[in-house]
């Protein structure tokens, strides 16, 4: 139980850390929103209306420490001010709207890869020698390894534009009106799959290798070969005797991988014009969208920080000779 | 009993010569290693091979390139032809010169990245595995801290905001990022190595912590810090390419993350000029797909269960000739 | 008596029915598809605050300065015109207008539109207030607004323009109005009624009210939006937009080759853009350096390759181009021409006689004291065909022997670079106004210094300054093109900047679905899609194949 709450000590204070290192960050920056918008408007706008404009966005100078205080005040009553880039829809309802399809995309390709993964690892480190132990890891070794952002282009360029099978962009066809009909499913579903395709591809060799390599490690354990002599069957001993033990790494990666993914989903959500928070997050680069910029990193910080939590949860849980 | 002395002193003569690092002998020895790590090993045949052509024409550009990668020396978007082996780009550059010379720098950022990132490991990891107790718990809580941070979001926040980052700064960037995976496992696997006999008696004879560090523990970790090298690496590489292409590198050197640049934002895909945004692409592919093959044969030779191929041929050869000897076929 | 009684009627009658048959011929309906960079549609039908997206849609202007006829249009204002001593401009409302909701459109909106931006200054959209000069507004009767001026200024009136007149009876009850959503929007323009509205998608539909008779044509304008420009020319080519104005690569091959008979595009020139030159550092001080650097450039080449042919190369050496074309003094242009012409050679005898000669043998030319010449040239980060354009400008600079970088900047240092002249060379714009001494002030107002990007060169003179401030002073359109004159004269004189090319106006349209586009046959008005004044002249235009 006290490593629990070393844990969280542990979480809360690198979450401290992170809020006030996103709170830096932007001001580091040359430039304000206003003078992004300016360079958007490319001289049509009046010097003279910025500073009104400045001041209508809030980004009046006040000493920093009052900033600072009232920066991670607004965090925690999860207050965030409006943003600049959608003035003045409020950051957390553009977050609110974006999120749940990064979320989709993340989790979805996660699971996806997860499944296809393990399966896969499973059968080759069972067949070994066989061909498919033998060829299929290496070559998803060397085809999930590409950049990220070669899979994503090459789905894109073959399936998109020359087969022109598979849609270009968005999250779903722009005219539909968002429910639960089967036309806008499937159509959530059909523009899914290049992205989740593509995020797939890339995470697969993972978990193929986690699977297999643990599964290898632990069928050569004395107590497997004991099992075996037991007589019991070869489902019994990969799942109770050799699965359980082999799915403690793997576990532990999933929870580290979840946070990851949400990270890990902006170059998707680029090249794809996947509506997730990091196609915005870019869009809020660029604006120099201050409120936006930090809510989103903020986000992922706690994601990933949630997920650690949690993986080490599942290790306590998964493995009893630690809390005892 | 003189004969004893004398053979003991000779013997132990025999055994206190040195080899010279580069006699013959030693040299054998290591391509013997290096053979047996690619027998029968065909990831890391392929892998080395497709490794070594992107070293080649990396280092070999200059005498390679037939044109100036950095000048217009053509009509825009020209098809590959005999003149220009792989095309032109939107400016007339030739994408074969661009591609060799790319290599260059994009490989260098990788490899730069990944020793920054690896040495940083292996000190941050070391000496929290080995020496333990308050020290372990901070540099622990400091690898946590920087391993929490959404690396890529980090990268586009940080590259932005920089403006025009040169690759010395997206160098170090994510070299400063990428260290807290390896300091983990390294750790983990400096403890483990830690509580062996070899360690202990060695403490006990009273050798220095540095010497222990240096001579007992590090080569323990070799595979796993190289294996970790090639992976970040790989990493390095993808997200250079990945920084590049959203125009956060420096789109005025010429580097593969900038080929994507150039290519994307000339839409070459749409307007039928393939070549610009495919050959830098197919470059990162091969050159990440051979490093993680190399990588994964050397967690084959690291853990010898992994090994699959004429190890497995062999051990069933053996197994038949045992069976048969015991009378079960 | 009745025989011409008869002829006149079978006459009216002829016309009458003629007109019905054009009339006839124009068919009322259909949706427009227009494309929208941005992060997508929100409940917000302010035009201040979304981007101008609204103006010459919802909200009908005043006015429309027309620069490519140069004729005014008039909305819904029918005329103005200025007290001799120019000091009181009166504008005349159209009759019988309404909103889109019935109410009478009058006055009293006009001048509480104007009233307001006052009150918020982040409204003010040219500065009236700002700028001090605007004394009072008064509504004398329900069709006239009349502005009391503080000094004589011949060009108020083009501030207009660009005002929203919003509804006085919805937005005097509202508290804050920078936060205000306008929810049901009420407006004067052609599409005010609001179809539907979706994250990526919104249509506006026709106003009931619409003070022109039978306009618009088009039932509907439907929003789509979208990431950026490479997201746009799939959709352009694939047909779901009939509007496109951004960059398209390769518009021949990639648009107008998949429906020849349809697609079409038409770039006329937007605001010029030069190479402005900090003339305060060595060696650009001496103007002779300055006419070498612009003679070593081969404009044609640069806007073929780096710029794909869309510019119109700018030749013009008077400091305005193509853009004001009716003011442009060909006089000037004959006098001056040879500095825009491409000639190596002579740009290389020129940095001679300037004395800088290459004294340290490394093949660069050196400064009077011995020093090497090598200076950035300043761009925007991401800004790709203007990198690539500089890019060309270095090669052309070596080969007369200056050596010059590429230097990309985020957008912010650029900026602050140019208005504190902080740079050495950096590629920048020019003002598009309604009249090109707006333009020159931006160049030469020592006021201006500072606060604006084109006016950091370094170039400037009290007479200059005077006469350009005596220009609001004279309402005489003859003697104010004599002024324009001698700016160009002063301009060509001195160099401040070297002049490349003019800007493309993007425009691809269909004419799958929907004509009666400008284009170069019909150049009615400057196709730009962001200037809602030119918007709403094209936008009443439009009709149904």
């Amino acid at each position: 139980m006290s490593f629990l709450v070393r844990r969280f000590g542990f979480y809360f204070t690198a979450f401290l850390i992170a809020i006030s290192f996103n709170f830096m960050l932007p001001r580091l920056m040359p430039g304000d929103p206003v003078d992004a918008l300016f360079a958007a408007a490319q001289g049509r706008m009046d010097p003279a209306q910025m500073d009104a404009v400045r001041e209508m966005y809030g980004f009046v100078d006040g000493n920093i420490f009052e900033q600072y205080f009232a920066y991670i005040k607004s965090v925690f009553t999860l207050d965030l001010g409006p943003s600049v880039l959608m003035f003045p829809v409020s950051v957390s309802d553009v977050i609110a709207n974006a999120l749940p399809w990064t979320m989709f995309l993340a989790l979805g390709s996660l699971i996806v890869a997860l499944i296809i993964g393990v399966s896969i690892g499973t059968y080759a480190s069972y067949r070994r020698e066989g061909f498919f132990g033998q060829v299929v890891p290496p070559v998803l070794a060397f085809i999930s390894n590409f950049p990220y952002i070669v899979t994503a282009l090459l789905l894109f360029y073959f399936f998109g534009l020359k087969l022109e099978v598979l849609p270009l962009a968005y999250t779903y066809d722009p005219s539909l009106d968002p429910g639960f009909t089967w036309e806008f499913i499937s159509s959530v579903a059909k523009h899914a799959v290049l992205p989740v395709g593509s995020m797939v591809i890339v995470g697969i060799s993972t978990w193929v290798f986690n699977m297999r390599n643990a599964m290898i490690n632990v069928l050569g354990e004395d107590y497997v070969t004991m099992a075996e002599a037991k007589g019991l069957s070869t489902y019994r001993v990969m799942s109770r005797y050799a699965g359980r033990n082999a799915i403690l790494p793997v576990a532990t990666a999933i929870a580290m991988a979840i946070g990851f993914s949400f990270a890990g989903s902006i170059m998707t959500e680029v090249v794809f014009n996947y509506q997730g928070l990091g196609n915005i997050l870019l869009k809020g680069i660029v604006a120099r969208d201050y409120p936006l910029i930090q809510a989103i990193l903020l986000i992922l910080v706690s994601a990933v920080l949630t997920a650690n939590f949690i993986a080490d949860l599942l290790y306590v849980w998964l493995d009893p000779r630690i809390s005892n | 009993m003189d004969k004893l002395i004398n053979t003991t002193s000779s013997s132990a003569h025999a055994l206190t010569k040195r080899e010279s690092k580069f006699s013959w002998q030693q040299i054998k020895k290591t391509l013997g290693k290096a053979y047996a790590f690619f027998y029968g090993n065909p990831p890391a045949i392929i892998g080395g091979l497709l490794l070594s052509i992107v070293l080649a024409g990396a280092i070999f550009a200059p005498v390679l390139a037939t044109h100036n990668p950095e000048k217009r020396v053509a009509r825009p978007h020209q098809p590959p032809s005999a003149e220009h082996y792989l095309g032109t780009t939107r400016s007339g550059r030739d994408v074969y010169s661009q591609v060799l010379y790319g290599a260059r720098k994009s490989l260098s950022v990788a490899i730069s990245a990944g020793v920054i990132a690896m040495s940083l490991a292996v000190i941050v990891g070391v000496s929290s595995g080995y020496f333990g107790g308050k020290i372990d718990d901070r540099l622990n809580f400091l690898t946590n801290v920087f391993l929490v941070f959404p690396q890529l979001p980090l990268l586009i926040v940080l590259a932005a905001f920089l403006g025009q980052v040169g690759s010395l700064v997206i160098t170090i960037l994510l070299g400063v990022t990428s260290w807290p995976w390896g300091a983990r496992v390294i750790r983990a696997q400096t403890m483990a190595i830690r509580s062996k006999e070899f360690i202990i008696s060695a403490e006990v004879m009273g050798e220095s912590k540095i010497r222990i560090i240096l001579v007992e523990i590090l080569p323990n970790l070799v595979s796993i810090v190289f294996g970790g090298f090639l992976g970040t690496v790989i990493y390095a590489m993808g997200s250079e390419a990945g920084l590049g292409i959203l125009g956060l590198g420096d789109a005025t050197e010429v580097s593969w993350g900038s080929m994507l640049y150039w290519a994307q934002t000339s839409s070459s895909l749409y307007t039928g000029a393939w070549w610009e945004m495919l050959v830098p692409a197919m470059a990162l592919a091969i050159t990440g797909g051979a490093l993680a093959l190399i990588n994964m044969s050397i967690d084959q030779v690291s853990n010898p269960k992994l090994r699959t191929g004429p190890h497995i041929k062999l051990w069933h050869q053996l197994k038949k000739e045992a069976d048969k000897r015991r009378g079960l076929r | 008596m009745l025989k011409k009684t008869l002829i006149a009627t079978l006459a009216t009658g002829l016309i009458c029915s003629t007109a019905a048959v054009q009339a006839e011929g124009i068919k009322q309906g259909g949706t427009l598809t227009v494309p929208i960079v941005n992060t997508g549609f929100v409940d917000n039908y302010n035009p201040y605050t979304t981007k101008d997206l609204l103006h010459g849609i919802m909200f009908e202007p005043l006015m429309v300065f027309n620069n490519m006829t140069g004729e005014t249009d008039f909305r819904l204002a029918e005329s103005f015109a200025f007290s001799d001593d120019l000091k009181t401009l009166t504008v005349k409302m159209r009759d019988n207008l309404k909103w889109s909701d019935g109410t009478p459109l009058t006055a009293e909106d006009v001048a509480f539109s104007f009233l307001l931006t006052k009150d918020v200054p982040a409204f003010d959209q040219k500065g009236i207030w700002s700028g001090k000069n605007l004394k009072s507004i008064t509504t004398p009767d329900e069709k006239t607004v009349v502005f009391e001026l503080n000094e004589a200024d011949s060009t108020f009136a083009w501030n207009l323009e660009r005002y929203h007149i919003v509804p006085k009876h919805i937005w005097s009850k509202v508290d804050d109005l920078t936060t205000f959503t306008n929810p049901n929007p009420v407006g004067s323009g052609p599409m005010t009624e609001v179809k539907f509205l979706k994250p990526q998608q919104m249509e506006l539909c026709r106003n009931p009210n619409y003070y022109l008779e039978g306009r618009p044509y088009l039932d509907c304008v439907n929003f789509r939006s979208y990431n950026d420009n490479s997201q746009i020319q799939p959709a352009l080519i694939k047909g779901e937009i009939d509007w496109g104005s951004n960059f398209i690569a390769d518009v021949e091959a990639t648009f107008v080759e998949k429906d020849k008979a349809n697609n079409h595009f038409w770039y006329p020139a937007n605001d010029a853009i030069h190479l402005y030159v900090n003339t305060k550092k060595a060696p650009f001080d001496d103007l002779r350096v300055r006419q070498a650097l612009s003679m070593a450039l081969d404009r044609e080449t640069i806007v073929d390759i780096a710029a794909y042919g869309y510019p119109t190369v700018n030749y013009n050496v008077g400091g305005i181009a193509e853009l004001y074309k009716s003011h442009i003094d060909q006089g000037v242009n004959k006098k001056y021409g040879n500095l825009t012409q491409y000639d190596a050679e002579k740009a290389k005898a020129l940095l001679d006689e300037a004395g800088l000669v290459d004294k340290n043998g490394d093949g660069y030319r050196d400064n009077l004291d011995g020093s090497d010449i090598s200076f950035d040239i300043e761009v925007v980060n991401g800004w790709t065909d203007w990198i690539q354009v500089v890019q060309m400008v270095t090669e052309y600079f070596d080969e007369v022997g200056i050596k010059a970088n590429v230097k990309t900047v985020d957008w912010a240092v650029y900026d602050k670079n140019l208005k504190e002249s902080n740079y050495t060379m950096s590629i920048n714009w020019s003002l598009v106004a309604t009249h090109p001494i707006l333009a020159y002030q931006e160049y030469f107002s020592t006021s201006r210094i500072g606060k604006t990007w084109h006016a950091g060169h370094g170039v400037n003179s009290p007479e200059i300054d005077k006469l350009i401030d005596t220009f609001g002073k004279i309402g005489d359109p003859q003697k104010q093109e004599a002024i324009i004159s001698e700016l160009q004269e002063y301009t060509a004189e001195n160099m401040p900047f070297i002049p490349l090319f003019s800007n493309a106006t993007w425009f691809q349209y269909s004419t799958k679905k929907v004509v009666g586009w400008p284009s170069e046959k019909d150049p009615y008005v400057q196709p730009v899609w962001y200037d809602g004044g030119k918007r709403v002249i094209i936008l009443n235009n439009l009709h149904l194949k």
